[in-house]
């Protein structure tokens, strides 16, 4: 992160230039984004690990068909677990499993939401939109790792939030998700019709057109499309 | 998506994954797009 300092002859203050992806660059004295992220980030990462809970909740939930209010069990045994069992992992006490995929998920969805809320310190719009990005993403990906499956009960929420939130930023940023949704929804339906075409049987299903539409939303036709963030 | 094709294309030539078998294209595409947006910014 490039700095600056104040006037020459002047008590020289550290300036940090933040990044703001749309706008102009946004300087705050360094030690308020010290400040800022001393007291944010700690509470972005204990956030991101209470909600990776719950996408790995649901994750395991939504595939088996069990309600998500259901008294956690251990996943080898099935000996129920005390109710806040899904929040924090813990060893059972009948098999001595320990869930080292939900240990992982939460690590993993704590340190990116602590590290959205870094990197997008000076617009907290942006780092929310994001957050929910990963949230969203994480569990889609979590599902697909494990069942092979993208749900639409996750993709779609993804696509309409993708595309609702970026009325929140400017009209021309909705314009530019509602483009990039149709054209990652276009490409992954060309790939449908040359699976179809090559192998006889879809080689993608409808979860993929739609994460791909989401993907758009979420990122646009610029990244999306051709991974050039400055064309 | 770039980056979830060329994940799918070293499985294929590492031959851990055949042209018939499942890739898990979904989680590449959700994994690159946090990736882009942590790096470029949403929408």
């Amino acid at each position: 992160m490039p700095t600056g300092s104040g006037l020459s002859g002047e008590p020289r203050e550290q300036f940090l230039v933040l990044s703001s992806v749309r706008g102009e660059p946004f300087s705050l004295p360094a030690g308020v984004v010290m400040e800022a992220a001393i007291v944010f980030l700690p509470i972005a990462a204990l956030t991101g690990f209470a909600l990776g809970a719950l996408v790995e909740l649901t994750a395991l939930r939504l595939p088996s068909g069990q309600p998500l209010l259901a008294r956690p069990a251990c996943p080898v045994c099935h000996a129920p677990l005390p109710r806040w069992g899904w929040l924090i992992p813990r060893r059972c006490a009948f098999c001595r499993n320990f869930p080292r995929h939900q240990l992982l998920s939460q690590t993993a969805i704590a340190v990116l939401l602590a590290a959205a809320w870094w990197r997008f310190l000076a617009d907290p719009l942006q780092a929310f939109r994001v957050s929910l990005a990963i949230l969203f993403l994480a569990l889609i990906a979590r599902i697909d790792w494990a069942h092979h499956l993208i749900y639409l009960l996750t993709v779609i929420p993804a696509l309409l939030l993708g595309l609702l939130l970026t009325l929140l930023a400017s009209p021309a940023a909705f314009l530019a998700a509602l483009v990039g949704s149709l054209a990652g929804a276009l490409l992954f339906a060309l790939f449908y019709g040359l699976g179809w075409l090559l192998y006889r049987r879809p080689a993608l299903g409808s979860g993929d057109v739609l994460l791909a539409a989401s993907i758009g939303a979420l990122t646009d036709c610029r990244i999306s499309c051709t991974h050039s963030p400055s064309a | 998506m770039t980056a979830a094709a060329l994940a799918t294309v070293w499985l294929l030539a590492r031959r851990r994954a055949s042209r018939y078998g499942y890739l898990p294209y979904g989680s590449y595409l959700a994994g690159g797009t946090i990736l882009a947006l942590l790096l470029w910014g949403p929408a």
